[in-house]
């Protein structure tokens, strides 16, 4: 055994933003991205625990991995087409880009409250402001990656956001 | 950070919980009990914990440098994608020395770059400029501006020491070198499930960042060069945030402007007044001027007016101005630039490349 769990660590730590970007990217399901990245790590943890060889690169490893796992989850899911063919998409449409200002005014409520409220919210729009807020992907990405105009994208975030103050507001 | 964004980095795609996840779950199959002690490690440990604390410092900090413990020169851990047309793709390691290059399309391959490993990213990047220049991919005295977009990808998120090296050595580049400061050079970062992407549809991953921008109706993609040969777009693109552009020094745009009125008068168009200009000209002056002498040299030759107004028409493009020996200077000018569209088109897909380019000598 040349691996330890301490090296399994390390490596996770260094690979999840990658790995866990690539995979929500990929599925653009929060639950179903998850799930395929604990499948690919712990598939990963087992793989250094028998193998007796040093690995190259593992974030490539781990990359290669994640499109296996994905080749079966699409072959049980219809597979979307990620290209964008809205007409109507302007990459320098100025609608601000920023909902700090909006999100601070329900920043007085728990993480956990706050949290509650987002789980009840429907797909893809949960996933969505998963893209958003968790990833920090702008606006035309996320727009690339639901397939959907971009004004559509911001529409749902801000329509979200606004649920969600009418909620805490009451 | 506040508590709405909080509860996403808390619940979704938390790190330290799906670790927790995942121990549990190796615990449960009897996986954890499987590794075996590691010796060495112990023994590092107590060594470690003996050393005085410099050294404690100094270990640490190269613990923390190197985010994988088999890390070495060898290992690639950013990729730069150089898109002219030609594209290439090159690996580097953690001090930005190229380890591989890669031709991404037919133009690229008929590049020689194989005495370029081992270089610095940035002297790659500008040697292959040269040889797109010199190969005719590029003509540095046309009057038309040239693109090469910078796709640097990292391998590990975060990475930023490896980034700002990276920056740092195509800045000193750029300034220090007459060839760079004769194209327009646009940086951008991307990350790799956008390089993955871009693979899947055997788009280089710099003009995939700009999808939508770069994407004709039809689905095929423009050159960089057509894309930004359109007004606004480089000014659009400057406002991204992951998004550098340096333009064209105005030396070299007096240099090429220069050129071109050596080659208007070898056409027998007088050049006195615009060369009176020139002198003292601003930027938007100078640009002003080159589309002028663009115009004078595009305009088309009517048989027994050679020699009506010359020097006169400011951006009239039917002036009729130019000598009779400016058929030869024009057929100069329509070869060297149909190589060039042509080029562009070939891997471009479209004829609106090559065209745009052809237009200019005929």
């Amino acid at each position: 055994m040349i691996y330890t769990e301490k090296d399994f660590e390390i490596i996770y730590h260094a690979t999840f933003p990658i790995l866990s970007r690539f995979i929500f990217s990929k599925t653009q399901n929060e639950a179903d991205g998850q799930d395929l990245l604990q499948e690919v790590y712990y598939a990963f943890y087992k793989h250094l625990l028998k193998t007796t060889e040093k690995l190259e690169s593992p974030q490539a490893y781990l990359i290669k991995m994640a499109e296996n796992q994905l080749s079966s989850y699409y072959s049980k899911k219809a597979k979307k087409d990620v290209l964008l063919v809205d007409n109507s998409f302007n990459i320098f449409e100025s609608i601000p880009d920023d909902f700090e200002l909006e999100t601070e005014l329900i920043d007085r409520i728990s993480v956990d409250l706050i949290w509650k409220e987002i789980e009840k919210i429907k797909e893809p729009d949960k996933s969505i402001l998963v893209a958003r807020f968790r990833f920090d992907m702008r606006y035309p990405e996320i727009a690339l990656l639901f397939n959907l105009p971009e004004t559509t994208i911001k529409t749902k975030v801000y329509t979200a956001i606004n649920n969600l103050r009418k909620i805490f507001n009451k | 950070m506040n508590n709405f964004k909080k509860s996403f980095n808390e619940n979704s795609f938390n790190e330290d919980k799906i670790l927790s996840m995942l121990y549990k779950r190796a615990e449960k199959d009897g996986l954890r009990s499987q590794w075996a002690k590691d010796p060495k490690e112990s023994k590092m440990k107590k060594t470690i914990i003996g050393v005085i604390g410099l050294v404690t410092v100094l270990v640490l900090g190269l613990v923390l440098t190197n985010q994988f413990p088999l890390m070495n020169d060898n290992v690639v851990m950013a990729s730069i994608s150089v898109d002219i047309n030609p594209s290439f793709e090159l690996d580097v390691n953690k001090n930005g020395i190229v380890l591989s290059i890669d031709a991404l399309n037919e133009d690229a391959q008929s590049l020689d770059t194989s005495d370029l490993i081992g270089l610095d990213s940035a002297k790659v990047i500008e040697r292959i400029i040269q040889l797109a220049t010199e190969a005719g991919f590029i003509d540095p005295f046309d009057l038309e501006d040239d693109y090469v977009v910078v796709t640097t990808v990292m391998s590990n998120e975060g990475n930023d020491n490896l980034l700002d090296t990276l920056n740092l050595q195509l800045q000193e580049r750029i300034q220090n070198s007459s060839i760079l400061q004769g194209v327009n050079v646009i940086e951008i970062k991307a990350d790799i499930a956008q390089k993955m992407e871009a693979e899947g549809k055997n788009v280089p991953v710099g003009l995939y960042i700009l999808h939508g921008m770069v994407t004709n109706p039809d689905g095929t993609i423009l050159s960089a060069k057509e894309f930004f040969s359109k007004q606004g777009n480089l000014d659009a693109l400057k406002l991204q945030n992951n998004v550098r552009v340096h333009t064209v020094s105005e030396q070299k745009i007096r240099e090429r402007i220069e050129l071109a009125l050596n080659k208007m008068e070898g056409n027998g168009i007088d050049s006195t007044e615009l060369r009176t200009r020139l002198q003292n000209a601003s930027l938007e002056d100078m640009l002003r001027i080159q589309s002028e002498v663009q115009n004078k040299l595009n305009a088309p030759v009517e048989p027994g007016n050679e020699n009506a107004n010359q020097g006169e028409d400011k951006g009239n493009t039917d002036s009729g101005n130019q000598g009779s020996s400016s058929d030869q200077g024009n057929t100069d000018g329509g070869t060297n630039t149909g190589n060039q569209g042509g080029s562009d088109s070939g891997n471009q897909g479209g004829s609106d490349g090559s065209g745009s380019k052809q237009g200019k000598g005929s």
